[in-house]
């Protein structure tokens, strides 16, 4: 009798067992899925974001508000090929910089708005835009800054250089990518009110824009600058000094400087 | 480390990460240049890039957007709430992943906030797994009872 007792008992407990094993297994295979589900869930959001990122967005392209504002914020100053202002303005800033560099880029939309409203405008300076294309040498391979840089000096012959500027800026591409191609710069082109872009693209072979370059490159060896963006500010009449900013966002040493140039 | 911990220590590197994030965001509404918190450029250089936005969102808004999900899924009880929060994790991990290979190999500058970030989206990944692995559900007798 002890003996049948204890063989039940003994295939209960091996009954007990089989079914923690199966409950444990059962258990496991379920953990797995899930994790492999998670996983796999995770590397196909993943793909698609990338996809999505490869594909779409990017830059060099603007909103029609984002140009509208660019515009605006020009209307009404005269210019005159690389001037920004009115010719006989007691002060002159000169900003030497290229089209391709970011540092130029941040402060012709974070710093030079405040100095167009309140100074340009007013008529208490005048800007000038020198272009240079030292990108080029430090890019292997590329004339990006060159083209982009021809052609700026080419909507400066129809006195449109600063909307031009401005709106290159603010579709620039990574620095050390190419991508001021003629659609590009045509497209920006287009983005400029009353530009005659097919004329500015011809006119990209124009002597007087080679010669606008060089002289950009005389001044900024001549003055020992280096880096862009630089800045000589002074009055018009008189001798330009340098000004360096530390902040691309605070325009504050060359509004000093202009308001020094007015007495 | 029990559930618990590993809970906690996934609220306190969501804390982290809103806080990266919601710098970024600052930043970008404010119109502000982002200080790089040991020097340089690269933040800067990585704003302007043409990968700053993916499709046309601003991509420290998504980052906030998505720590605060992530948070939001410790609140999701049992299995589901832990599978939620390691799939979040693990998908912003890899995406974290993508965007350094971005900085490195095609913007060619490194963003110290951004690599902040993907250390915390790491971090992030790796408890949120352990959490959803090392889970055991209560007994079915406590259930029934």
């Amino acid at each position: 009798m002890s003996s049948r007792k204890e063989q039940k008992e003994q295939a209960r407990l091996e009954r007990e067992a089989k079914q923690q094993e199966l409950a444990a297994q059962a258990q496991r295979s379920r953990r797995m899925k899930v994790i492999g589900g998670v996983l796999g869930l995770a590397a196909v959001a993943v793909l698609v974001a990338v996809v999505i990122s490869t594909s779409g967005g990017g830059g060099g392209t603007a909103s029609g508000t984002e140009v509208d504002e660019v515009n605006s914020q020009l209307e009404g100053i005269p210019q005159n090929g690389i001037t920004l202002g009115e010719e006989n303005a007691p002060a002159t800033m000169v900003e030497f910089a290229d089209l391709k560099c970011p540092f130029c880029a941040e402060f012709a939309t974070d710093g030079l708005p405040t100095i167009i409203e309140d100074y340009v405008r007013s008529g208490k300076v005048k800007i000038e835009f020198r272009n240079l294309t030292f990108l080029d040498q430090a890019t292997e391979g590329t004339d990006d800054s060159t083209n982009a840089a021809k052609f700026a000096q080419a909507t400066g012959l129809q006195n449109k250089l600063w909307n031009f500027v401005d709106l290159f800026y603010l579709q620039q591409e990574a620095e050390n990518t190419v991508f001021a191609t003629e659609d590009f710069l045509r497209n920006v082109g287009s983005q400029v009110p009353g530009l005659d872009v097919d004329k500015a693209w011809a006119d990209r072979d124009d002597p007087k824009v080679q010669e606008e370059l060089d002289l950009a490159d005389e001044i900024f060896n001549r003055e020992g600058l280096s880096g862009t963006p630089s800045f000589l500010v002074g009055p018009s009449d008189g001798t330009l000094e340098q000004v360096t900013i530390n902040d691309l966002s605070d325009p504050t040493p060359l509004i000093n400087a202009i308001e020094a140039a007015q007495e | 480390m029990t559930d618990r911990r590993l809970g906690r220590a996934i609220a306190i590197i969501c804390v982290l990460g809103i806080g990266v994030a919601g710098y970024l965001t600052y930043n970008k509404i404010a119109g502000g240049k982002i200080a790089c918190p040991v020097g340089g450029t690269g933040c800067t250089i990585v704003q302007k890039s043409d990968y700053a936005e993916f499709a046309g969102i601003p991509v420290p808004y998504l980052g906030l957007f998505g720590w605060i999900s992530i948070l939001l899924t410790l609140l999701i009880p049992g299995d589901i709430g832990r599978a939620a929060t390691a799939m979040l994790g693990v998908f912003g991990f890899l995406f974290s992943m993508y965007l350094t290979y971005l900085e490195l190999f095609v913007i060619d500058a490194i963003c110290q906030w951004c690599v902040a970030n993907a250390i915390l989206m790491t971090l992030l990944a790796i408890v949120a797994m352990t959490r959803l692995w090392r889970y055991q559900p209560p007994p079915a007798s406590t259930l029934q009872g």
